[in-house]
């Protein structure tokens, strides 16, 4: 069935209603961020909008972290968001240049705790449209399975199952990427989440290393039908380590032409306040294109 | 120049000299990696196709294409004869470059010539082409079933398989992208 786009703008609502209630019945709190700063977080990999105002320049967040992450240190335990997100030329069927990010963040827990929430969290958004699509969920052909546990998988032992190298043994970021869009994804399953996860240490710039093992970053990727839905991971609080992983992503963005973006002072100087905590941001237009079937995201924006 | 992100279907660059039109296209940036951009990349002169993976940083030059409306005079020892109606510059084009065109090609034709940077690469044909039989045996005798064919060779020489009641002296339409009869025009 494919849907018009009255429907899509009603599932849309179902969904956010949806997800809104699950987060206040868990003692979370709304928080409402802005979405330009001075100072967004320098990544190296995503161009930002830029904005001039009286001589200065602002930019549009890639995601709402440089403003909810800080909030922690205000005692605050369980924080979520909705908000707008801006990445400059990213445009596919997966991908568009604005759309919507659910970002949460929970007080004293580390990634692991998120896979509760995430599961929880896809069994209450496909019930909640229910009203529209009726029972089922499909997705290119196939019905999707949410049952639980969602299952895991290593990035360690993903690359060697699909890829044939061990990406904690050799450093190759181009390739990488490269094997993980084009050799790992298409095997992942269709019709069921997954979590991917322990990434190598150079693969975030915001999560914790294992402290068992530094050459392990404690994040994960959950899928969706093959698709990338989630990044969580346990967020890094040491401003220090911080300060460094800025500097290394504006070396990088400096080598792929882009220009380096002022260091956050102020998100640093908030971190040292803040719990041990993990976050996470899922693509609510992604979530909403795969439970409705749709072919891209442009199908799910509430534009006519 | 283009950007990486410039990259779609459709969009004609060149590769090593080679100008090369992009055929299928597929954005991918996973897990906070770089944006990759893949594309299957048709040569334009050879027909060649490969896949090539780009990132954010790379860049192209635009393949300088220029398609000019020309009529087909003849072919020789040299190659095939066009001529632009306006201005009456002559080209000539090898037998390779005119492919299989050259099965539905009649004098004074008009066709559209492709040039990369001023030199004649390829020619596009009107989708349909009016051709007349020039020898085909009659249809045996009581061999009426539906969708029987027999061969029939055109005034270029071409040879196509045709329904039965097609004769000697009859126009045909033919397709010139897959070179299959449509319908008989004039018996």
């Amino acid at each position: 069935m494919h849907l018009g786009k009255r429907e899509i703008i009603i599932s849309r609502h179902l969904l956010l209603k949806a997800i809104r209630e699950w987060f206040f019945s868990n003692g979370f709190i709304e928080v409402q961020v802005p979405v330009l700063s001075k100072t967004p977080i320098p990544e190296a990999t995503i161009d930002l909008f830029s904005i001039g105002n009286k001589g200065q320049t602002f930019y549009l967040l890639s995601s709402p972290e440089l403003y909810l992450k800080p909030l922690l240190s205000l005692n605050l335990k369980k924080i979520f968001s909705i908000t707008p997100a801006f990445r400059k030329e990213e445009r596919g069927p997966y991908h568009l240049e604005q759309f919507f990010i659910l970002e949460w963040y929970r007080a004293k827990s580390t990634y692991k705790d998120l896979f509760f929430d995430c599961e929880e969290l896809l069994d209450i958004s496909s019930s909640a449209l229910s009203p529209v699509l009726g029972d089922k969920r499909i997705f290119k052909g196939k019905e999707i399975d949410l049952s639980r546990p969602f299952q895991c998988l290593e990035v360690k032992d993903a690359f060697e199952k699909y890829a044939g190298w061990d990406p904690f043994k050799k450093k190759d970021e181009l390739h990488f990427y490269e094997d993980l869009a084009f050799k790992i994804e298409p095997n992942l399953p269709e019709d069921r989440p997954i979590f991917l996860m322990d990434y190598p240490d150079w693969a975030s710039s915001l999560s914790k290393l294992k402290n068992e093992n530094r050459n392990v970053c404690e994040r994960f990727e959950l899928y969706l039908c093959g698709i990338e839905l989630a990044n969580g991971f346990s967020e890094l609080m040491d401003p220090v380590e911080q300060r460094q992983r800025f500097l290394i992503e504006n070396k990088k963005r400096e080598k792929q032409g882009l220009k380096p973006l002022p260091i956050p002072e102020k998100f640093l100087s908030k971190l040292k306040d803040c719990p041990e905590a993990s976050g996470i941001a899922l693509g609510i237009d992604r979530l909403l294109m795969i439970l409705t079937n749709s072919k891209n995201i442009e199908e799910v924006q509430a534009v006519i | 120049m283009y950007e990486s992100s410039d990259l779609r279907k459709g969009l004609k660059i060149i590769i090593d000299g080679q100008p090369y039109i992009i055929t299928e296209f597929q954005f991918s940036k996973p897990g906070k990696g770089q944006a990759l951009y893949r594309c299957k990349l048709k040569n334009m002169i050879t027909g060649y196709t490969m896949d090539r993976t780009y990132r954010s940083g790379d860049k192209f030059e635009p393949a300088n294409l220029e398609e000019r409306r020309m009529q087909y005079l003849y072919n020789d020892a040299e190659g095939y004869h066009f001529m632009d109606t306006q201005t009456y510059d002559q080209v000539t084009l090898s037998e390779d470059n005119v492919g299989n065109a050259k099965n539905f090609l009649q004098d004074n034709m008009e066709v559209d010539v492709l040039f990369f940077n001023e030199t004649p690469i390829s020619i596009n044909l009107p989708n349909f082409v009016h051709l007349k039989v020039v020898k085909s045996d009659p249809g045996v005798k009581g061999d009426t079933a539906t969708g029987a064919t027999k061969p029939a060779t055109l005034e270029t020489g071409y040879t196509l398989q045709v329904p039965l009641f097609i004769e000697e002296g009859d126009i045909l339409k033919i397709d010139t992208r897959t070179g299959e009869y449509v319908e008989r025009v004039k018996g």
